[in-house]
């Protein structure tokens, strides 16, 4: 049994541990083992697991030696378990007395549905219930959408603030460059040139802001999964043998530096189409 | 000479046997008188149980639940009424199924008789109606006593698998057929509890124990003590044996 259950029990290895249990049939049972190793925990279901002779616990459980109450498949991918399943619950349901299949979807909680299923329906004799990791895991799936849909309306708002601020930011250099801007104009450069200096510049800058981003990113990436949080950490969902993991997809960094780039050349836009727009002696003389 | 010895050796045995057999008690009328005192076939009945359960190390816990029994048609209510966390929830047995219903989250789960009551060594079922005589056949009997009671020590054996233990020792009267003594085995016939019923209520022609004490055979010093009280065999409203009055009742 794992560490941290054998020290809730304060057992040692070589004692004797009497279980109490419910046959399949509910029944009361007790059985007696001897404790023969404790594994170092390896998370979540060191908790609730623990390594018996299967012959023994299934006596117990009253049933047969080579019985199994669950049969799982491993498959080689994890992108085939629909295409995988469709067909062998369809095989499986022409020779046993299947429980339908729930659309995991529709039913919220795939794995309460599946139990409610039982109380609501009577039958007699052995049934099967078949249920793949994508059936278990929707729920999880729903959770990532909903904190992903409340994370880009967070972003959103990030972006509109940040846009106000860089339009604000760009105003001010417009009229702290207006001497400037009225000197080139009357030199001879167009509107156009006028409005492409200053998006070229708010483009610049927001590279190498995305670039610098980028890389003190990088920097907390590095320090964060290097810090080890526990087996047992509140977070393990998040974690890889206790560190964090972090991955960086090359073609969503080039599309948040190109989202970057829109919104804060669209943002300083409107105060260099001012500038453009100035007129040459008005400049000089402010 | 042989022949006479053998005759005579099959004689003494036929004696033997007709003797054996009028001194062996009719076991099934003891277990139907069994049920038959405990048990309301035309009628109801309601009291209140208080459970104090005791373990080494921990404060004792009381819990207090009120039960309704309708025995002819198998209904059974067991309503929390202490601790007042626990306050609300309850056991409805009804049309085969058991629901149990928690009032904060105001749902119904599919349930067994064969809970423990709250963290006691108590379960539900030993506040239902039973029936050994249905559940349950002889393997072993003898005679002993029991205090000053002379008692017939049956060893059962369950016929099916519907019941919380596969063998069962009991320890009944001989004068009147009730239980003063039970000992509860599991499928792999370790004893797991030993249950005394020291007082009974005489309710018209029925026997019930007013107070036991359940022994955890497996931990030592557990012990959960269990008394009756407000037992009535006054009829009970059909609305009680109902989902809609489990959630009706905290409000």
């Amino acid at each position: 049994m794992s560490d941290k259950i054998a020290n809730i029990l304060n057992v040692e290895i070589g004692d004797r541990i009497t279980v109490r249990l419910s046959t399949v049939r509910g029944q009361q049972n007790v059985g007696d083992f001897n404790l023969a190793a404790i594994s170092y925990d390896p998370g979540l279901l060191g908790a609730i697991s623990a390594y018996a002779n299967l012959c023994y616990v299934n006596e117990l459980l009253d049933l047969g030696c080579d019985e199994y109450m669950t049969l799982g498949i491993l498959l080689e991918n994890l992108s085939i378990i629909d295409e995988a399943a469709e067909p062998l619950y369809e095989l499986l349901n022409t020779r046993l007395d299947m429980f339908e299949r729930q659309d995991a979807e529709e039913e919220g909680n795939p794995v309460m549905a599946l139990f409610e299923q039982s109380d609501e329906e009577e039958w007699s004799g052995t049934r099967y219930r078949f249920f793949t990791l994508n059936d278990v895991l929707s729920e999880a799936d729903q959770i990532v959408v909903i904190l992903n849909t409340v994370g880009l309306v967070i972003l959103l708002i990030l972006f509109f603030i940040i846009m106000v601020g860089i339009t604000n930011t760009f105003r001010m250099i417009m009229i702290e460059r207006i001497k400037e801007i009225g000197t080139m104009r009357a030199l001879g450069m167009q509107r156009v040139t006028v409005r492409n200096l200053f998006l070229l510049e708010a483009f610049l800058l927001a590279m190498g802001g995305a670039v610098v981003g980028l890389i003190l990113a990088g920097i907390a990436m590095l320090i964060l999964s290097n810090i080890f949080w526990g087996l047992d950490s509140p977070i393990f969902i998040l974690l890889k043998n206790g560190y964090m993991t972090f991955k960086l997809v090359p073609h969503q960094v080039l599309l948040h530096f190109g989202v970057v780039a829109v919104l804060t050349v669209l943002a300083a836009l409107i105060p260099a189409r001012k500038a453009a727009n100035m007129h040459p002696v008005e400049a000089l003389r402010a | 000479m042989k022949i006479r010895k053998i005759l005579g050796l099959l004689l003494c045995g036929m004696l033997m046997t007709t003797h054996a057999t009028a001194d062996t008690p009719d076991f099934q009328k003891i277990l139907t008188d069994i049920d038959n005192l405990g048990n309301f076939e035309s009628g109801d009945f309601s009291c209140v149980y208080t459970i104090v359960s005791e373990k080494p190390g921990e404060e004792k816990s009381v819990t207090q639940a009120r039960i309704f029994r309708r025995d002819e048609t198998d209904q059974f209510v067991l309503l929390i009424l202490q601790p007042q966390i626990q306050r609300g929830q309850g056991y409805l047995k009804a049309d085969e199924n058991v629901w149990f219903y928690d009032p904060e989250s105001r749902k119904f789960e599919k349930s067994t008789l064969r809970e423990n009551v709250q963290d006691s060594d108590a379960q539900n079922s030993d506040f239902n109606r039973n029936s050994l005589a249905e559940d349950y056949e002889v393997l072993n009997w003898e005679e002993n006593t029991l205090g000053r009671f002379p008692v017939y020590i049956l060893d059962l054996k369950a016929k099916h698998d519907d019941v919380s233990y596969d063998r069962i020792k009991i320890w009944v009267r001989q004068d009147l057929s009730i239980v003063l003594k039970e000992e509860n085995y599991s499928v792999s016939d370790r004893l797991m509890r030993t249950a005394l019923y020291p007082k009974y209520t005489v309710l018209g022609d029925k026997y019930l124990p007013s107070s036991a004490l359940i022994v955890d055979e497996l931990n030592e010093g557990e012990r959960t003590q269990f008394s009756m009280k407000e037992a009535t065999t006054s009829t009970i409203p059909d609305y009680v044996f109902t989902k809609a009055y489990l959630e009706r009742v905290n409000n």
